[in-house]
């Protein structure tokens, strides 16, 4: 089975009879020409002085051709392709069986592809196969119907197409002589007979080109209708598996047989296989290698005595001038690049990029603006007037402002006093962490517990301010 | 390794190694969506006509009147398909009426470059005369492509999903395990059988089955009983569990 078989909406089952003709295009184009040529050198033959009807002729006998290629597809679809010799020999009674309704009158029946494996594949005759047509019809009609309106459309359109495309290349005696039959109708004389011929050749390239796959299509709207009310997939499947069991269970006993030679020849087998596949999936288009190979005409250089050509030098000078505004213009863009990203290659101690040190902390502006200018100072005032809290905090404040910005502690505006000391310990030098954990202490208790410090304690934490520019008043 | 089986689905391979399937359209469907869309074009071109003639021409002057005709008629025969295939749908209303749509080869929607490359092609496609250069190439190429989908990357699929029969039939057979290892595809043609089962007639069942008698080992109706059964097994191996799952987070709440 080479076709796979689901139930389809019926113009993808009509699309799937296509894949199949394409598949096999050229083995049915030589079928079809062996097969049809003939007869229609003989038609042309018979008309020969009246071409005018040919074109209807070839379209009559139609049905002659569909059977050939519907013998080859519906083998191929079973993963048969039959040869050359075998289809000759079959070729006699193809076109033979039902020939004569095929040709009279069902010949204007609409669903002439859809029906026409029903009647050559299933062996039957008479009443039978219209019966079953019927029966097929029910399923598939409509869209038999409608296929047979598609490509009658479409084979039309093509014919115009290739007789419109090629009516430039035929010699003057040929046109017709359009401007009489407008006015005349005269179409006896104002009509060429090597148009007409070159008319039907036309039809006959189309009807080459176009017929076989309204058969695939045909055929592909058949395979879907027996599939949707027979469930011929399924059973094509059960079959398949009948086999295999049946033939598994015979196989056990040569298995048990063969247990010695068999691993390796199996594994051997694998492997060609394996190779097999992979070369053949080399072979796919998506592996071809591609050369590009290109040609460029190069003049032979001669002495040119045609001196009125314009020299071309200043182009080279615009040329180089253009490369080393490019060259500078590089250079200074990458200084720029350098000088702007200068805190990348830069170590950090002198860096001079803005720092991002937190202004409030614990509900406290810690700016340095917020601050008075001599802290000491104002703290030993705000301590003399009685305001301990206040002056507990100008120095808690200062030093925090001191150590966030000058020592680039990392400290975040969510930390609680704990977390500060913390981050002084392990960042701030060892005097400046011990007095801050020293008035850390002093300052809590007085912010929380309001239990004011001792006023030596007081001076020493005045004392001992550590945090001045070196050399600076304190 | 066999002959790859000719099929409607055409696989696409993505660059990170994902295989979607296209359903594409061929030749047959793509015609009829291109006929209505002619026929929609032709009618506007009509109802337009005569009322521009109409309205227009009394102020403007017949020669402007034809004039902005021919203008329209050159937007719309450029335009009219760009327009709609890049649009939400992906699709031109005849297109939308035989229910196809635009895509591109990795399965997302058109882009705007692609549906102006594929439809300026036309020109290329029309060659030497009403299309026949796209009615080969699109007999001839894997995916039914246009010179204009080749150069785009474009394909025209089916827009719908293929629509699932669902007979509501309580199918009465006692689940089973299938009596021997089953291949994918053998299992895939049991749940086939059951799923479309009712829309046959009794004795089609009854063929079938006694084609799978070597699975079933029983002839009749015990066999397409058994076969039922193991295609309810294969599409539910365990009976439902009676208790719902566990709620999710239950473990926290256990001590």
């Amino acid at each position: 089975m080479t076709v796979t078989l689901r139930p389809r909406q019926p113009w993808e089952a009509v699309d799937l009879g296509c894949a199949m003709v394409r598949r096999d295009y050229g083995r049915l184009f030589v079928l079809w020409a062996s097969t049809v040529f003939p007869l229609w050198v003989l038609v042309c033959v018979l008309l020969r002085d009246a071409p005018v009807w040919i074109p209807l002729v070839v379209w009559w006998l139609k049905p002659l051709y569909d059977r050939v290629p519907l013998f080859f597809l519906s083998r191929a679809a079973f993963g048969v392709r039959p040869g050359f010799v075998e289809t000759w020999k079959e070729w006699p009674r193809l076109w033979i069986t039902n020939c004569l309704p095929a040709l009279l009158w069902r010949r204007f029946s609409f669903i002439r592809s859809f029906a026409l494996p029903a009647q050559m594949l299933e062996g039957l005759s008479g009443s039978a196969v219209n019966r079953r047509i019927r029966t097929l019809a029910m399923d598939g009609g409509g869209s038999g119907f409608s296929l047979s309106y598609a490509f009658s459309k479409i084979e039309a359109v093509a014919w115009i197409g290739l007789m419109w495309g090629t009516y430039d290349l035929l010699p003057e005696s040929a046109t017709p002589d359009w401007h009489g039959i407008f006015n005349a109708f005269d179409f006896e004389n104002t009509i060429p007979n090597a148009f007409l011929w070159w008319g039907a050749a036309c039809h006959m390239v189309i009807v080459t080109l176009v017929e076989p796959f309204y058969v695939g299509a045909g055929f592909g709207l058949y395979l879907n209708c027996r599939t949707r009310i027979e469930g011929w997939d399924v059973e094509l499947a059960f079959r398949r598996m009948a086999t295999r069991l049946t033939s598994a269970a015979a196989a056990i006993v040569t298995g048990v047989l063969l247990v010695g030679g068999m691993p390796s020849s199996m594994q051997a087998a694998e492997g060609d296989e394996a190779a097999k596949v992979v070369q053949e999936v080399l072979k796919n288009p998506e592996f071809e290698i591609h050369k590009v190979q290109t040609k460029r005409w190069v003049p032979e250089f001669e002495e040119s005595d045609a001196p009125e050509v314009p020299s071309l030098d200043f182009l080279g000078v615009i040329g180089e001038l253009l490369f080393w505004l490019l060259v500078v213009g590089l250079v200074v863009w990458l200084v720029i690049y350098l000088v702007n990203n200068r805190h990348v290659f830069i170590s950090r101690g002198a860096s001079k990029a803005p720092v991002q040190a937190p202004k409030v902390l614990m509900g406290m502006n810690i700016t340095r603006e917020s601050l008075p200018d001599d802290i000491v100072a104002a703290a030993r005032a705000a301590w003399a007037a009685g305001d301990f809290k206040e002056a507990l905090s100008l120095l808690y404040r200062g030093s925090l402002s001191w150590l966030v910005t000058r020592r680039r502690v990392p400290i975040t505006d969510s930390d609680t006093e704990e977390d500060c000391l913390v981050q002084v310990l392990s960042a701030g030098d060892k005097t400046e962490a011990d007095y801050f954990r020293q008035l850390t202490g002093a300052w809590v208790q007085v912010a929380y517990a309001s239990l004011p410090t001792s006023n030596a304690e007081m001076e020493t934490l005045c004392d001992q301010w550590p945090f001045v520019e070196k050399g600076g008043a304190a | 390794m066999a002959a790859p089986r000719a099929d409607t689905l055409q696989s696409v391979e993505l660059a990170d190694g994902v295989e979607i399937q296209l359903r594409v359209a061929g030749l047959t469907v793509r015609s009829m969506a291109y006929m209505m869309d002619l026929l929609i074009r032709i009618g506007i071109y009509i109802v337009a006509a005569i009322l521009a003639f109409w309205l227009l021409a009394g102020v403007i002057g017949p020669q402007m009147t034809g004039g902005l005709m021919m203008l329209f008629m050159f937007f719309m025969e450029w335009f009219y398909n760009v327009i709609f295939e890049a649009g939400p749908r992906g699709a031109t209303p005849g297109q939308r009426s035989m229910k196809l749509r635009v895509m591109s080869l990795t399965g997302g929607p058109v882009t705007l470059a692609q549906a102006v490359m594929r439809n300026f092609l036309r020109v290329v496609d029309f060659m030497p005369g009403l299309y026949l250069t796209g009615i080969v190439c699109m007999l001839f190429t894997k995916r039914f492509q246009r010179v204009g989908d080749l150069v785009a990357n474009t394909v025209v699929t089916y827009a719908d999903p293929p629509p699932v029969i669902t007979p509501n039939v309580e199918v009465r057979a006692e689940r089973r395990a299938p009596s021997q290892v089953l291949t994918r595809e053998e299992q895939a043609a049991l749940l086939q059988f059951i799923e479309r089962a009712p829309l046959w007639a009794d004795e089609r069942r009854l063929e079938l089955a006694a084609l799978a008698q070597p699975l079933t080992h029983a002839p009749g109706v015990e066999g397409l009983r058994r076969l039922c059964g193991m295609a309810l097994w294969l599409q539910e191996p365990e009976e439902k569990r009676a208790a719902p799952p566990p709620l999710k987070g239950a473990s926290l709440f256990q001590s």
